[in-house]
């Protein structure tokens, strides 16, 4: 029950994070593309209620039923904001960027919802929000200064954001085995927990005060100035390198004989060299993305460095003893490279077949399909609904796996057993023992459906 | 002390496995005639027989703790002595003294029971911490230091010690750096009712201990004990070692986590074990089963867990839970 409850903060505690940063972002975008008059914002956000319904519904069903279940809601969603999105374009009048930005917000609104059904509810996913939502409220109220925009409320939602991070952190790590909220003195850690959110209230109240437009503009003089410092010095260094750098010789073009025009007289050598502009415009961009990259990461390692110092501060303990904590946005970001990654390595496999001397694409060695088949196991596995936790050694999802396909639980209990002595014994299997495995694979891959397992079964684990 | 086999050490690799559990059943069969319902006890020790590791075993009176080392003691042919720890015992009596012979008029050394292949060190928390801290050196390094001259123990060398959690008046804890040294530490608890129920069968008329045989020699043990250092560990199994180690030191609830001796004693005990299962490469369970036997009796909790009522073995538990095995997915 306890366990629950702290799942449902932590979860309360992100989505609200979300909103934060979501909706000072479309704030952001609204003042600069849509002119202020974009509607149903906290419709746009709404959305992502819904999709956490759905995402919740949806989870631990067959695969079928699921893509069903998400599939019907999302459409549903999607109809609805495509017609609003075209009736914005039919009525023209500069509705056209707000209608966009309406329907990509509906986008990311139901996105972010469908995530937080998906994903645990753990101190990792709130401080990986808190991360995240930073660097974006930073990003939104820098980009506002400069574009001389005045975000209304923003003390009330940096505020917010932080509650909402203290609270989602100290109930989410209140919940776990040996945390607060199950320990005798609960109340005393509740009481805390209130003090140190009203300290929060009174710190972000205090704050809207001291920080005036004229502090807040004197501040980013400071930073233009020192801006405009090192750009001046980096031309000044550029201008020097160019200076000490040989200069290009241009040879001199002979005229061609009998004073005939040459085709290339109209224009001159820099002209030839010339890029044509779409090549430009790529670049531009290019250039522009990297440095936009760039931008992001250093905040993104500014908002970790002081995550990690907090983290330092409030357990007293040195840099060396400091646990590393993923958070979710890191997790997510590494499990979309790695699938990205897969789904190249797929297409590449696939591309091989066509290669001369290809043939069919295959680890190259025993091991290697061993292990192969290994990994394919875990995603069926994953998709039938028991799936391998971290800690878990691949003989103890065995016996989850029997549990749940014991028709197939020698079948399992051979590519596992082949697995182990792959991965473990670091022996090279003969081509026999990969055709066993192979047979084993495909009789798992045919098995039916789930049935309970009996305790003649179990017995044979 | 004879070697069973000339070429017993040439054995390739796959073919060690079964030598090893082959003993281990050979060793596991006759105890169990005499210890009843205890086969993992059993087990534990013959992993530390192999690891050349001690063993400390914890629990109240009564449940067959100086039994199981006297039948381990009796099932291999080798040397066997006991102390029984008191307050007044010396480091003399534990290591041995020179004593003056006035027929040759020469001091002549006089060993003391640890110059034996299998010590039984009976209630050794009675023991003054002095007569405690002469059994160090013989326990890390296999020797003793008696008048400057220092001599090595025999071989095989195992402690087996004894202790009583419950009674602590006229006790002295062990300190951190003997707990250390023992590679595990067991608890038996109370045998079952059936177990309890043959234990009086058996023992009805005479004890079973009297008619125990030697079924390994000291030789073979030797033997042995080289061939399961040649168990394989895997790479990425060395870091999921030194990983759980590494976490006990990081636990808010541990003041003092495991050492780099326990590290390099799970990965010996995690071989030993792997062997004695008819395997020749250690297993992530390997290390998950020994974590607890290997580790808890390191660790020192904070008084703030203590008072929670946590305890070690909870905690090795937990963190077992947390730190990631190696494999796909």
């Amino acid at each position: 029950m306890i366990a629950r409850m702290a799942a449902a903060a932590g979860i309360l505690a992100a989505a609200g994070m979300e909103a934060c940063w979501l909706g000072s972002v479309l704030w952001l975008l609204d003042q600069r593309a849509g002119g202020g008059m974009l509607p149903l914002l906290s419709w746009t956000l709404a959305g992502a209620i819904p999709a956490y319904a759905l995402g919740r519904a949806a989870r631990g069903r067959p695969p079928r039923q699921r893509l069903t279940l998400l599939a019907s809601g999302g459409g549903l969603w999607a109809a609805a904001w495509v017609t609003a999105v075209l009736s914005g374009l039919m009525r023209g009048g500069g509705r056209e960027a707000t209608a966009w930005i309406v329907a990509a917000a509906a986008a990311v609104a139901w996105g972010a919802g469908t995530r937080l059904a998906l994903v645990p509810a753990s101190t990792a996913l709130v401080l990986g929000e808190f991360q995240f939502g930073l660097i974006a409220l930073v990003a939104v109220f820098f980009s506002a200064a400069q574009w001389a925009f005045s975000p209304p409320g923003a003390g009330l939602l940096v505020a917010s954001f932080f509650l909402f991070f203290l609270c989602g952190a100290a109930f989410t790590h209140g919940g776990t085995p040996g945390g607060w909220l199950k320990s005798a003195s609960r109340r005393q850690w509740l009481a805390i927990l209130f003090g140190h959110a009203l300290l929060v209230l009174a710190a972000g109240a205090l704050l809207v005060q001291a920080i005036t437009p004229g502090l807040l503009q004197a501040f980013l003089s400071l930073l233009e100035r020192l801006w405009a410092l090192m750009v001046g010095l980096l031309a000044a260094a550029l201008a020097w390198l160019a200076r000490i750098l040989p200069q290009p010789e241009i040879a001199t073009r002979i005229p061609a004989p009998g004073g005939m025009a040459t085709p290339s007289e109209g224009g001159s050598l820099p002209d030839l060299l010339r890029l044509p502009d779409y090549i430009r415009t790529i670049a531009q961009v290019l250039v522009g993305g990297f440095w936009a990259g760039l931008f992001l990461v250093a905040l993104w390692r500014l908002a970790s460095q002081v995550a990690a110092w907090l983290r330092q501060q409030l357990g007293s303990g040195t840099e060396e003893t400091l646990e590393s904590m993923p958070g979710a946005l890191r997790d997510d970001l590494r499990r979309l490279f790695k699938r990205l990654w897969e789904w190249i390595g797929a297409r590449i496999g696939f591309l091989r077949r066509f290669l001369p001397g290809g043939g069919p694409a295959g680890p190259a060695s025993g091991a290697a399909a061993v292990r192969q088949r290994y990994r394919e196991l875990l995603k069926w596995a994953a998709r039938r609904g028991p799936r391998r936790r971290p800690a878990h050694t691949p003989r103890e999802f065995l016996t989850d796996l029997c549990e749940r396909f014991p028709l197939v639980c020698n079948e399992l209990r051979c590519i596992t057993e082949h697995y182990e002595r792959v991965r473990y014994g670091e022996i090279d299997p003969g081509s026999e023992t990969v055709s066993e495995v192979e047979r084993c694979w495909g009789r798992v891959r045919l098995s039916p459906g789930r049935k309970k397992a009996g305790p003649a079964d179990r017995k044979q684990l | 002390m004879d070697r069973t086999d000339p070429h017993l050490l040439d054995t390739p690799g796959p073919a060690i496995a079964p030598i090893i559990r082959e003993a281990a059943g050979r060793f596991r069969a006759n105890v169990s005639t005499a210890v009843i319902g205890r086969p993992r006890a059993i087990d534990l020790i013959f992993v530390a027989l192999l690891c050349e590791g001690h063993v400390l075993i914890e629990d109240v009176p009564g449940v067959g703790k100086t039994l199981l080392a006297r039948a381990t003691a009796r099932s291999l042919a080798c040397s066997y002595k006991r102390i029984q720890c008191t307050p007044d015992l010396l480091p003399s009596d534990v290591v041995g003294i020179h004593v003056f012979n006035q027929k040759t008029s020469e001091f002549e050394f006089r060993p003391g029971p640890v110059l034996a292949n299998i010590v039984l060190v009976d209630e050794i928390n009675r023991a003054m911490p002095r007569t405690q801290s002469s059994l160090l050196e013989c326990m890390q390094e296999r020797q003793v230091t008696v008048d400057w001259n220092t001599m090595s123990l025999p071989r095989p060398f195992m402690i087996m010690a004894t202790q009583n959690p419950i009674e602590l008046e006229g006790t002295f804890p062990l300190p951190e750096a003997q707990l250390d040294r023992f590679l595990l530490k067991l608890r038996l608890g109370y045998p079952s009712r059936e177990d309890e129920a043959t234990v009086l069968a058996r023992y009805r008329q005479e004890s079973p201990l009297e008619t125990l045989v030697s079924v390994l020699a000291a030789g073979e043990l030797r033997d042995i004990q080289k061939l399961t250092r040649r168990v394989h560990v895997s790479g990425p199994l060395r870091d999921y070692i030194v990983a759980v180690a590494r976490a006990t030191r990081r636990h808010p609830d541990i003041r003092l986590g495991a050492s780099t001796r326990s590290a390099l004693g799970l990965q010996a005990a995690c071989q030993a074990m792997a062997a004695c299962r008819g395997r020749d490469f250690v297993l992530p369970d390997d290390v998950k089963e020994l974590a607890d036997p290997v580790l808890s009796h390191r660790l020192i909790l904070t008084t703030d867990a203590r008072l929670k009522g946590r305890s070690e073995e909870q905690l090795i538990q937990e963190l077992l839970e947390s730190v990631p095995v190696p494999a796909e997915g």
